[in-house]
C-alpha cells in the first residue's frame, strides 16, 4: 500500500515537471524568435531605406554596362526663371510706349549662362505649369508669348546635361521687342528618363547579384494621374517579411516633362 | 513518508526553475520605434520635394502658409499629422501638441527668383 502510493507520488511530480519545463521552454523559445524577427525587419527596413535612398542618386560607375556597382535611377537636373515683363523700359527701342504683343519671340543662350547642357533636356513652363513650344539653334533657345501692355509672365526652364531625348524643337515665328530678365540656375534632384530606361534593360538577377542586394521591387508612380510609370524587380511574396517605403519625387518622362510622383521600394 | 520528501524536491525545483525563468524571460524585449526617425526624415523629404518641385520657394516668399499645408496634405500618409510655420529667426509653436512626442525639420529659403527671401520653412510632425 505504502509503495504503491509512492509511485503515485512519482507520477504525479515527474508530470508536473513536465508541464512547468515545457512552458519555461516554450516562453524561452517565443522570446529568442520575437527577437529574431523583430532583427529581420530592422534589416529589412535599413536595405530598403538604403535602397530608396541611393536610387534616387545616379548609379555608380555612372556610365554602366551589364549592371551598376550601386543602384541609382536619378540625378541632377537645373532650372532657370525667365522674367518677361511688358513695360516701356524694358523695350529694346527707346521713347516706346507699351502695347500688346501678339508674338514676343524669348530666347537665351546657354552657352552665355556658363552651362554644360544637353539641349534636347530642355523643357519649359509657363505660369499655369503648361509647357512651351521652343526653337532650338545650336545652344540658342526660342520660344514667343502673348503680353498686354505692362503684362508680365514667368516661364521656368529646366535642362539636364545628360539625356537620351530627342529634338522638341519647333519653329516658332514673331517679334523681338523685349528685353527679358534670366535669374540664376538652381539644381534639383531628379529620377531620369534615361537613368530608368537604363535599368529597364538590365537583367535583374544579374542586378541583384552585382549590387549584392536583397529581392527588391521598386515602381516610379505619377501622383497627377496615379499611374505606374515605371517599375524594375520581382514581384513581392505573398507570405513573410516584406518591408516597403517610399518618396515623393519629381521625375522626367519621355519628352523631357518634369512629373509629380513618388518611388516606392518593397524588399524581402 | 519518502515519496512526499521527493515530491517536495520536485516542487522546490519547479519553483525555482518557474521564478528564474519569469525573471530572466519577463520583459519581454522592446522592439525598435521607427516612428520618430521616419517621421523625421519623411518630414524633410516633402519639403525637398516641394523646393524640387518649385513651389517651395514661391510659398516662402509668398508667406503662404494655407499653401503649403495644402500641398503637405497631399505629400504626407494621413495619419501623419503636422503644423508648418514660414519663418525667420523664431518660429511660432501655437498650434504644435505639448503632450505628444513631435519631431521637426528646418528648410531654409535663401532666394527667389532673384529676390532675398531668407525664411526658415519648418514643420512639426506626429502621428494619431
Amino acid at each position: 500500500m505504502l509503495k504503491g502510493a509512492t509511485q503515485v507520488d512519482y507520477i504525479v511530480s515527474a508530470g508536473i515537471f513536465i508541464v512547468v519545463f515545457g512552458m519555461t521552454v516554450a516562453t524561452v523559445t517565443d522570446y529568442y524568435a520575437g527577437v529574431s524577427e523583430s532583427t529581420k525587419i530592422t534589416t529589412l527596413r535599413s536595405y530598403a531605406l538604403d535602397l530608396l535612398d541611393s536610387l534616387e542618386k545616379a548609379p555608380v560607375p555612372p556610365v554602366w554596362t551589364g549592371t551598376p556597382d550601386v543602384l541609382g535611377i536619378g540625378g541632377k537636373a537645373y532650372r532657370f526663371a525667365i522674367l518677361v515683363n511688358n513695360t516701356a523700359n524694358n523695350y529694346m527701342n527707346d521713347g516706346v510706349t507699351a502695347q500688346s504683343l501678339a508674338s514676343e519671340i524669348v530666347s537665351f543662350r546657354y552657352a552665355e549662362m556658363g552651362s554644360d547642357v544637353d539641349v534636347n533636356s530642355t523643357v519649359i513652363y509657363n505660369e499655369t505649369g503648361a509647357t512651351v513650344p521652343y526653337s532650338v539653334s545650336g545652344d540658342n533657345v526660342s520660344f514667343t508669348t502673348a503680353l498686354d501692355a505692362g503684362q508680365a509672365k514667368w516661364f521656368t526652364v529646366y535642362y539636364d546635361r545628360s539625356s537620351n531625348f530627342t529634338s522638341r524643337s519647333t519653329s516658332v515665328s514673331g517679334a523681338n521687342n523685349l528685353t527679358q530678365s534670366v535669374f540664376g540656375v538652381e539644381e534639383i534632384q531628379v529620377v531620369k528618363y534615361r537613368e530608368m530606361q537604363k535599368l529597364n534593360g538590365a537583367a535583374y538577377a544579374t542586378v541583384t547579384v552585382a549590387t549584392g542586394m536583397k529581392d527588391f521591387y521598386l515602381e516610379v508612380f505619377n501622383t497627377v494621374t496615379n499611374a505606374t510609370y515605371f517599375t524594375f524587380g520581382n514581384t513581392a511574396p505573398a507570405r513573410g517579411n516584406v518591408v516597403s517605403v517610399e518618396k515623393p519625387i519629381i521625375y522626367q518622362n519621355a519628352t523631357a516633362d518634369i512629373i509629380t510622383g513618388k518611388l516606392k521600394v518593397r524588399v524581402w | 513518508m519518502r515519496g512526499f520528501i521527493y515530491t517536495l524536491e520536485v516542487l522546490i525545483a519547479i519553483s525555482l526553475i518557474a521564478v528564474s525563468s519569469s525573471l530572466l524571460f519577463s520583459r519581454v524585449p522592446e522592439k525598435p520605434d521607427f516612428v520618430p526617425a521616419l517621421l523625421k526624415e519623411r518630414a524633410f523629404e516633402v519639403l525637398d520635394n516641394l523646393y524640387n518641385s518649385g513651389v517651395l520657394g514661391l510659398y516662402a516668399a509668398n508667406n503662404s502658409e494655407p499653401s503649403l499645408e495644402q500641398s503637405l496634405l497631399s505629400l504626407l500618409p494621413p495619419n501623419y499629422l503636422f503644423e508648418t510655420e514660414i519663418c525667420a529667426e523664431s518660429c511660432d509653436t501655437l498650434n504644435v501638441p505639448g503632450n505628444r512626442s513631435v519631431v521637426s525639420a528646418d528648410y531654409y529659403i535663401g532666394s527667389y527668383r532673384g529676390s532675398y527671401v531668407g525664411k526658415r520653412v519648418k514643420i512639426w510632425a506626429w502621428t494619431e
